[in-house]
Parts: structure tokens; sequence; C-alpha cells
């Protein structure tokens, strides 16, 4: 790989992280008022996420072993 | 609405026809209410943020729920977008043509359609291929079913031998193909995109509505199509159904594969720009189907490489198209409760939505329904997983 292929490549990937640095900065306040029924829900949907990729590693395990 | 009936849902139709009967028609006509109440959300939210459902997360929830949001709609968007290639190339190999020419001649549509730079243009080419999927309402009435039987066995409600498993994983499949994760991301940048303002909602109101009897419509018009024709038939794709039905009529055999290829390519067009619209949002891209390619290249280019990504895995030999075809259901079962559980959290902020607000009926019904789709479309994700702990 060239010198000017290998510095298009790492000036792309730096733009992007900066990219994303920049939203995480600018979204990084939730606007929502976290009144504790919305606090609740958000637990409730951590909580579900957490089950399904539960699932989803056991079922790589079983299929796997 | 109307690409809600995809290859998937036209699939899902077709095989609950045949294997159910005429008894499966209420339940789709229960699913006309609970696609209005969750469309008409993003309507109101759309028109009065100005914002699509990925930067609203954002805004809203912050980067975790942002981030977890548009990832999942972009992987989920890909493997659907396989699924409805999937229908098209079928649908097509039906009628000889190979499956290379039926992946070029979609994405150069699909793209073909979006590069005129005027969202009206579109739309309006889109709502030629919607009128296409009405091919399975003539069709119905060439089958000459016996409407006494559709109306008595369709429109009262009875479950044929009682709430078995297979029963269950058909509702579950049927609720799953009405309400999908990337329609409420798609509607509510498309309400944006078109620029529909408060005004508007009245009038967007009445499009959701038909849209969403549109949709059922057609379903229950395939439904009458396959029981009528081949009741109690094992068959598992759409294709081939048309397939069993050539030789019995060989317009509506042809009707079906047509349908089939329409639904697929409505599917394929409305799923991509979900996604392209939704990154664009969040990462400042030009984003509008109002802008020319030169004006909007990120959201084109990452549409086309979209497009070519679920093309070419379809046209792999031997590609674990089965294992994508579940894990498409299973990641979209990820999205679909944070998206609709968002959603519903969003129309209850005053200080965003002001008078549009959910009032308190409407918060009750939309919590019903959101809580029934989360534990049925789930109930369908783990059948789909361990099938064995549902006697499968």
């Amino acid at each position: 790989m060239s010198g000017i292929e290998t510095e298009k490549k790492t000036g792309y990937w730096t733009r992007l992280t900066t990219k994303i640095i920049e939203i995480n900065d600018k979204y990084k306040t939730p606007k929502i008022h976290m009144s504790p029924a919305v606090k609740f829900t958000l637990l409730m949907l951590r909580i579900y996420l957490l089950f399904l990729v539960s699932l989803l590693i056991y079922k790589f395990i079983t299929t796997v072993t | 609405m109307i690409a809600d009936n995809d290859a998937g849902g036209i699939t899902t139709y077709a095989v609950t026809g045949s294997k159910f009967g005429f008894s499966f028609i209420w339940i789709e006509l229960l699913l006309l209410p609970i696609a209005y109440i969750c469309q008409e959300m993003t309507v109101r939210l759309g028109a009065i943020t100005k914002r699509g459902h990925a930067e609203a997360i954002f805004d809203a929830f912050g980067p975790f729920w942002g981030w977890f949001s548009l990832l999942d709609l972009t992987l989920t968007d890909i493997l659907t977008m396989v699924t409805e290639f999937i229908g098209m190339t079928a649908a097509l190999s039906i009628f000889g043509i190979p499956t290379i020419v039926t992946v070029i001649i979609a994405i150069i549509l699909i793209m073909g359609i979006t590069i005129s730079g005027r969202y009206w243009t579109w739309e309006k080419i889109v709502l030629i291929f919607c009128l296409v999927n009405l091919i399975y309402a003539p069709a119905a009435f060439l089958v000459n079913p016996n409407w006494s039987d559709v109306l008595h066995l369709g429109v009262i409600p009875s479950i044929p031998g009682g709430i078995t498993n297979a029963f269950f994983f058909f509702v579950m499949a049927n609720i799953g193909t009405t309400i999908a994760p990337w329609m409420v991301f798609f509607q509510q940048s498309a309400i944006v995109d078109k620029g529909l303002k408060e005004k508007d909602i009245i009038w967007e109101r009445l499009d959701t509505f038909l849209g969403s009897c549109w949709t059922v419509l057609i379903g229950i018009f395939l439904i009458i199509i396959t029981a009528t024709l081949i009741p109690g038939s094992t068959v598992e794709s759409a294709s081939e159904v048309a397939i069993k039905l050539l030789p019995i009529n060989r317009i509506v055999g042809t009707a079906v594969a047509v349908g089939l290829f329409d639904a697929g390519f409505l599917g394929a067009v409305c799923i991509s720009l979900a996604s392209s619209w939704a990154l664009g949002e969040v990462f400042g891209w030009s984003h509008s189907l109002n802008n020319k390619v030169t004006q909007a290249p990120w959201f084109y280019i990452f549409r086309f490489v979209v497009l070519c990504i679920a093309g070419t895995i379809v046209l792999i030999p031997n590609a674990p198209l089965v294992i994508i075809t579940l894990f498409v259901q299973v990641i979209a079962v990820t999205l679909l409760p944070a998206a609709l559980t968002f959603l519903l959290l969003l129309l209850n902020q005053e200080k965003e939505v002001g008078k549009y607000k959910n009032t308190l009926s409407q918060n009750i019904l939309a919590s019903i329904i959101i809580l029934v789709i989360i534990i049925l479309s789930t109930l369908y994700a783990v059948s789909a997983l361990f099938p064995q702990w549902f006697g499968g």
C-alpha cells in the first residue's frame, strides 16, 4: 500500500471518529424530562435487551458445542 | 404503510391462508386499528418536531439509545432487504428470469426512481407500484370463493383446532409482518422529507388510515386465494404458492408471482430509505429525496451500497438464507419494543409536541397495544430461535 493510500485511509477513520465524538457531544444530555415513569421504562428496556442478548448468546453456545 | 406488505408479509399471508383457511381473516381485521394507532403517532411526531425518529431518539434519550437504535435499524434493514431480494428473485425465476438479472434490474429501478431529485416524483412512482399490489383483489374474485364462508368463517371470530402452537406462531408472524420497526423510522422521516406541517396532520391521518386498510385488505385477498385453491397444503413461501397455483389457475398463479415481486420491490425501496434517512439525520448529511445525487452524495451512496450488499448476499451460492431470515425476526424484535416505547414517551412530552401530546385514552390504548406487540413478538423470536421450547 502506498503512503498516499495509507494516509487517505487514516484520514477517513480520523474523520469518522471525530464525527462520532461530535455526535456524542451534541446529544450528551438527554432532553427528555426524566420522570420516574421514563426512568422505569428505560430500565425495563435495558433489562429486556439484556434478556434477548443472553438468549442469543445461549443459542450461539448451544449451537457451537 | 402499504410497504408493510413486503415479500415476507406476502409469504406470511399466503401460507396462513393455505393452513388456516378463511378463519384467520378476523385476526387480520384486528390488525387494522393496531397498525393505524402505531403509525399515526409517527405522523404527529414527525409533523410537529420536523425530526426523524433516529434524530428524535438521539435528542431525547442520548447517545446510548441513539446509537443502539441507529445500528440496530441499519442491521435490521440490511437483513430484511436480503429477504426482499429473495422474494423478488424467487418470483421472477418462475418466469425463467435468472437471479442475477432480477437483482441488477431491481437495484437499477430502485435507485432510478429516487434520483429525480423530487420527493413528489418519487412518491407518484411508488404509488404506481402500490397499485400493482392490488393485483390480489381481482385474483381473489377470479378464484370464485364461497363468499358466504368468507363472511361466516372470516368475520366471526373462531379458532380452528383451538389455540395450538401453530396457531399462536401464525398470529405472531402476522403481527410481526404488519408492525415492522423500520416502518416507524420510515414514516416519520418521510413526513419530515415531505415537508408536512401541523395543518396537514388531518390529511396524513387519513392517508395512514387508508394505507392501513389497503395493507390489511391485500392480506385478506391473499388469504382468500390460498384458502380457496390450496387449502391444507404444506407451503413455505409465496413463490412456492405461485408455483402450486399455476397449474390450477394460470392467471391467479401469475398474479401471485407478480404481486410477490412488487411487494419485495416496495419493501426494498422503503427499507433502504429508512436507514439512509436515519443516518443522514444523525450524521448531518443532506438526506432529502428533494436533493439531487450531487447535493446529497452520502445519502444516495449509502442506499446504493446497502442495496448492493443485500443483492450480492442473495447471489452467493449456498448462502445461509434460512439463517438470515431467522435472524431478521430476532434482530427486528430487539428494535421494535425500543422504537415503539420511545414513540410513546416522546408523544408525552408537552414541550415537544404541544397540543398534539397523547391524551390519557390514547396512552392507555397505545400502551396496551405496545405491550401486547412486545410480548407476542418476543415469543415469536424465541420460538424462531428455540422451536423445541414450543413443541416444534
